[in-house]
């Protein structure tokens, strides 16, 4: 069938990758790894209720090559994480209480004035659906979309930034997770 | 019967993969005209292969008619969604993967199948479900039985839906561009 080099066998690869990511043991024992930089983003407010039992996020490509992210409940981030990879987006993706953050450093982030400010589209979470866009190609290899997010009723704090290497796992703490940003 | 583990098992997949990406590629190229698209729904098929991979059953029918039917959902979520203008494709951007070479290929393959796309295109106003099924035998060249498993109905049922819907046949089969690809319902 198909030679080592065409379309098929690239999907092959891809395909396989999914399905390998599909196992428990393997989800369990996958380390993170983090890659570059930060931009922090302040009150980007998502409708924080759900009403129903329903999905906590959607999570799609849209044809200009971005993933769509739609939250819908600040619940199951391992979830949406898993679901980012999939996209072949490698992140962390971390729900905290308000007036809690991670405690830093947890990674080797790219410098705010450094972060690739294309990485992600936010200006469509104004709209009724509320969602965010990312763009895969401004992260590098080995680098991991950290998405940490502040959940309050009715106002969110997220930050996003780019890690280089392992991202370790959020010990939460009292603190900000946009120290920087206007409130 | 490896294909119950396709959705968790890489070189299970791998194998279904192998057995069955030609089919489902052609059955993509009867439907839509556009390499990059039909790039895009090969890689969406087959994840919603790895997604459904446990509502396989063996003994319903062939793992070719059960793929099938995989592609027909998505293949008919992809037309909603341009109707709708929305935007969404899958989690693996097919045409991602292409290069100039591949697109060649498509492109041939596309050609190929012009025929059946014509019956394709001849069967859209049939309404569902009868026109999954009349698809899969007159476009995809499926035996009725496993047709009829691949849309969950019982082959005699299948066989009464495609009595009812002979009028659409017909008028197919008459269509002078019919040819090779189709292979012929009636």
């Amino acid at each position: 069938m198909a030679t080592p080099d065409t379309f098929e066998e690239r999907l092959l690869g891809e395909l396989k990758q999914v399905v390998a990511s599909a196992q428990p043991a393997a989800r369990k024992s996958r380390l993170v790894w983090v890659s570059a930089a930060a931009v922090v983003v302040a009150g980007a407010g998502i409708s924080y209720a759900a009403l129903k039992p329903s999905p906590a996020y959607a999570v799609e490509r849209d044809p200009d090559g971005s993933v769509r992210v739609s939250i819908h409940d600040y619940r199951d981030p391992e979830g949406l994480q898993r679901r980012l990879a999939a996209f072949g987006v490698r992140a962390a993706v971390n729900y905290l209480p308000a007036g809690m953050a991670c405690r830093e450093p947890r990674a080797d982030y790219v410098p705010p004035d450094q972060m690739p400010l294309a990485l992600v589209d936010w200006s469509t979470l104004g709209t009724e659906q509320h969602y965010f866009k990312v763009f895969p190609q401004y992260i590098g290899p080995g680098q991991t979309f950290v998405y940490t997010v502040q959940v309050a009723k009715h106002r969110q704090r997220s930050a996003i930034r780019l890690a280089n290497g392992p991202v370790a796992p959020c010990t939460p703490v009292p603190g900000d997770v946009a120290p920087n940003a206007p409130r | 019967m490896a294909e119950p583990d396709i959705g968790r098992d890489p070189a299970a997949f791998e194998a279904f993969y192998r057995r069955h990406v030609g089919d489902v590629s052609r059955f993509i190229a009867r439907r839509v005209d556009d390499p990059y698209t039909a790039a895009d729904l090969t890689a969406d098929v087959f994840l919603a292969i790895i997604d459904s991979a446990h509502t396989y059953r063996p003994d319903r029918g062939s793992a070719i008619a059960w793929a099938y039917g995989v592609a027909h959902n998505v293949v008919a979520a992809e037309r909603r969604r341009a109707r709708r203008e929305s935007t969404a494709t899958g989690r693996i951007a097919g045409r991602r993967l292409l290069e100039s070479a591949d697109i060649a290929r498509l492109e041939e393959r596309i050609d190929a199948e012009r025929s059946a796309r014509r019956v394709y295109e001849a069967l859209a106003g049939v309404p569902e479900p009868t026109r999954q099924l009349l698809e899969l035998v007159a476009v995809d060249g499926l035996p009725v039985a496993e047709a009829a498993a691949a849309v969950g109905l019982s082959p005699l049922v299948a066989r009464v839906r495609l009595h009812r819907a002979r009028k659409y046949v017909r008028d197919i089969v008459l269509l002078p561009s019919t040819g090779g690809g189709a292979h012929g319902y009636a």
